[in-house]
């Protein structure tokens, strides 16, 4: 082949490639402010969708009548525009679906049926296509219930539909005509406030009371759909979710939130404590972790700190006599220990050090013990300086926000720059992750890789619970103001995302029970199932900022009185 | 050298004198075939035979051409012209289905945002050097057959 044959060939492909290009993205892309098409009007009951009505302009009278049933809602979604589906691959057709936004279309002999993002959202089907479900990762529709869906619209199997009826995506505008509204409210960073985080937080505390059990057990994980509880159940969170209802109990002084972390503490002291050696330790399984033990300490420091119980001050000392036995010389911990044979395990997963490092810490104030303070120090040393060693580790982070939370708080009696510089770093890393709104997707403070997978509330909680006291220490040490003025934005971005996601009402209409869902956090704008620990990182990291907020401006009044 | 003139004086079966470039060529083919073996083979988590059966033949096709480069064999220019050529449409195969992924998703989602868009750019860029620089260069050095360049002669 000569040079100028090659060149024709490369430039002929680089041309068709162009306009293949071009005709894909034009081909495909929808209208988000089209021209009103038809619209389907629906009416909502406890959850269900009880009818549904598609005409060219308004919802008839005939069908506003029917929804004059008490608690009923009276949906609109306006189509705007509509698009082609690749139905070559069931991967291809998951993802060409955007989660929250777009609805399915399907039409066949005649017959037209619609999921309409409301329906997509009753059935939960968004992000639940193709993934890797171990660290619940999927993007796209469920293609298989969505064809079941609109087979039972269309009356024929869902191979049908595949087959045979033409699939499109629709965008559409939606609006409440009767009824509660369960429009996303409309909350940037500037109305992040200590009034309405105090809120926020009431609201996250009091789902929490509402859904714990008379055995100081809480609903794990509930799907806000159906009000069902999903089976499971995970120590550490339930130690993580009675600490926040301590806070949250401490901030709002409400004494049945406060009896609520009671409860939560005492079923942990009650039935899942034991021995572990010489020690006392949180756990009912033969293997322990410390990360249960740390969570369980952190909870029962904060109730014997703030009043709750103090009762609960012995637990406190033997736990963290527990943590102090599991720690290394270098500072680092062994985060198991093996009670059948009476040893601990030197093997390290992540989370559970950054939780003992803080629990120690917060121990002292119960304790006294300096032995505490000196192994939260040396802890925290270790993951500063030593733990997150290698070539490339200022583009790779893991997830630091025990570590960094750890890190802030001893700032004041031991500052360590190198661990605060770690703690700077990953939150640069987070912000340079930190989504902005895409079309027709409020994802504004959330974070990930784009626009394929809605964001997730436990994630954005878990950094601002570090960002607060990263924040507090960097001005401690001085740090640049710009570079305080992006975290301090990085943090108000991310808490206006969690307030329009909570259930504040929420969406209503999609809730069997929506007064028992009141004020819980679901997994993200898509996923309604609520777990425990989504409103407890995010309760705790509101508690944290209005607290700071409250603290900044006294100390700004504070300096303006003394001019 | 002019490759034409080189194989004018040449039979159809003796080998070309062999010269830096048939080990530069041999080498790089050797490398991609590696290349594209541990990709397909332990890179891609889950075995398609859309994918592997190609990559097979493609990564036969390399250590042929490889082999017949490095050693000097009478037939190495020969394979190395298909297997160039091979790779060349493989590339540009790849190339158009990434293209046009990333033109599906961008039209879909309407903004891939900066990591996705980077990301997507970056698979392109990786394509580009190993099957469509490479092989391009080295139709260009091994140049035409001997059989269509007695043909044009003749036909003069």
């Amino acid at each position: 082949m000569t040079l100028r044959t090659l060149f024709r060939i490369l430039a002929a492909y680089t041309v068709a490639l162009l306009l293949i290009c071009v005709s894909l993205v034009l081909g495909v892309s929808l209208d988000l402010e089209g021209a009103p098409r038809e619209r389907i009007c629906s009416i909502w009951l406890e959850g269900r969708r009880i009818a549904r009505e598609v005409s060219p302009s308004d919802c008839s009278a005939e069908f506003r009548k029917k929804a004059a049933i008490s608690g009923a809602q009276l949906m609109e979604e306006v189509v705007v525009d509509e698009g082609p589906i690749l139905k070559i691959h069931p991967l291809v057709f998951a993802w060409s679906i955007v989660s929250g936004r777009d609805g399915i279309k399907a039409q066949y002999q005649g017959r037209t049926a619609y999921l309409t993002p409301s329906d997509l959202l009753a059935r939960q089907l968004y992000d639940r296509g193709p993934g890797v479900s171990a660290i619940e990762f999927q993007v796209g529709v469920d293609v298989e219930k969505v064809l079941v869906g609109l087979g039972d619209e269309l009356q024929i199997p869902p191979e049908e539909v595949l087959q045979k009826a033409k699939v499109t995506r629709f965008a559409s505008h939606r609006k409440f005509l009767t009824g509660e509204s369960g429009a996303v409210p409309s909350i940037g960073p500037d109305q992040v406030t200590v009034a309405t985080l105090t809120a926020s937080v009431g609201a996250a505390a009091h789902y929490l009371v509402r859904n714990q059990k008379p055995d100081g057990l809480f609903r794990y994980s509930v799907d806000a759909v159906t009000n069902e509880e999903l089976p499971g159940y995970n120590w550490p969170r339930h130690a993580g979710t009675t600490l926040f209802l301590a806070e949250a109990a401490r901030f709002l002084e409400e004494p049945a939130v406060a009896q609520a972390a009671r409860q939560g503490a005492t079923v942990l002291r009650e039935q899942f404590t034991g021995p572990c050696g010489a020690e006392v330790c949180v756990g009912d399984e033969p293997v322990v972790n410390v990360g249960s033990s740390s969570l369980a300490l952190l909870a029962y420091v904060e109730i014997v700190d703030s009043g709750i119980d103090p009762g609960f001050s012995g637990s406190v000392r033997q736990l963290a006599q527990f943590l102090r036995s599991q720690q290394r010389g270098d500072g680092e911990f062994r985060h198991f220990y093996d009670r059948n044979q009476r040893r601990s395990i030197d093997q390290q997963v992540p989370y559970y050090s950054g939780e003992a490092a803080l629990a120690l810490f917060r121990a002292f104030r119960v304790t006294h013990d300096p032995k505490d303070l000196d192994g939260a120090a040396r802890a925290v040393d270790y993951l500063g300086r030593r733990h997150w060693q290698f070539f490339g580790n200022r583009y790779y982070y893991a997830e630091e926000h025990w570590t960094c939370q750890a890190a802030g708080e001893l700032w004041e009696s031991h500052p360590n720059p190198q661990a605060l510089d770690l703690c700077l770093r990953w939150q640069a890393f987070n912000r340079a992750c930190q989504l902005e709104n895409y079309p027709g997707l409020p994802f504004d403070g959330g974070f990930g890789f784009g626009p394929f997978v809605q964001p997730r509330m436990a994630p954005v909680g878990s950094r601002v619970e570090a960002a607060v006291p990263t924040l507090i220490a960097a001005q401690a040490a001085g740090i640049d103001p710009v570079a305080l003025g992006n975290l301090d934005s990085q943090i108000r971005r991310s808490l206006a995302l969690v307030m329009r996601t909570q259930f504040i009402p929420g969406p209503t209409h999609l809730m069997g029970a929506p007064a028992v869902m009141n004020g819980g956090v679901p997994t993200s704008p898509v996923d309604l199932k609520i777990r425990i620990d989504m409103p407890q990182h995010v309760g705790s990291a509101m508690i944290r900022y209005a607290r700071y907020l409250s603290q900044s401006a006294r100390v700004s009044h504070a300096g303006g009185a003394g001019n | 050298m002019d490759s034409l003139a080189s194989e004018s004086t040449l039979s159809p079966t003796s080998a070309p004198a062999r010269d830096g470039r048939d080990l530069f060529f041999g080498a790089t083919n050797l490398t991609v075939a590696l290349a594209t073996g541990i990709g397909v083979f332990a890179g891609l988590p889950l075995r398609w035979w859309v994918v592997d059966i190609p990559s097979v033949l493609v990564i036969g096709s390399l250590l042929t051409a490889a082999g017949g480069l490095l050693s000097g064999a009478p037939w190495g220019h020969r394979v190395a012209r298909i297997t160039g050529t091979v790779q060349l449409l493989v590339g540009l195969v790849l190339v158009t289905l990434l293209s046009s992924s990333v033109s599906y998703l961008w039209g879909t989602y309407g903004a891939v945002g900066r990591g996705g868009a980077l990301v997507m750019g970056l698979i392109v860029l990786l394509v580009v050097p190993y099957f469509i620089v490479l092989p391009a260069a080295q139709l260009v050095w091994i140049g035409p057959s001997l059989r269509s360049s007695k043909g044009k002669r003749d036909g003069v």
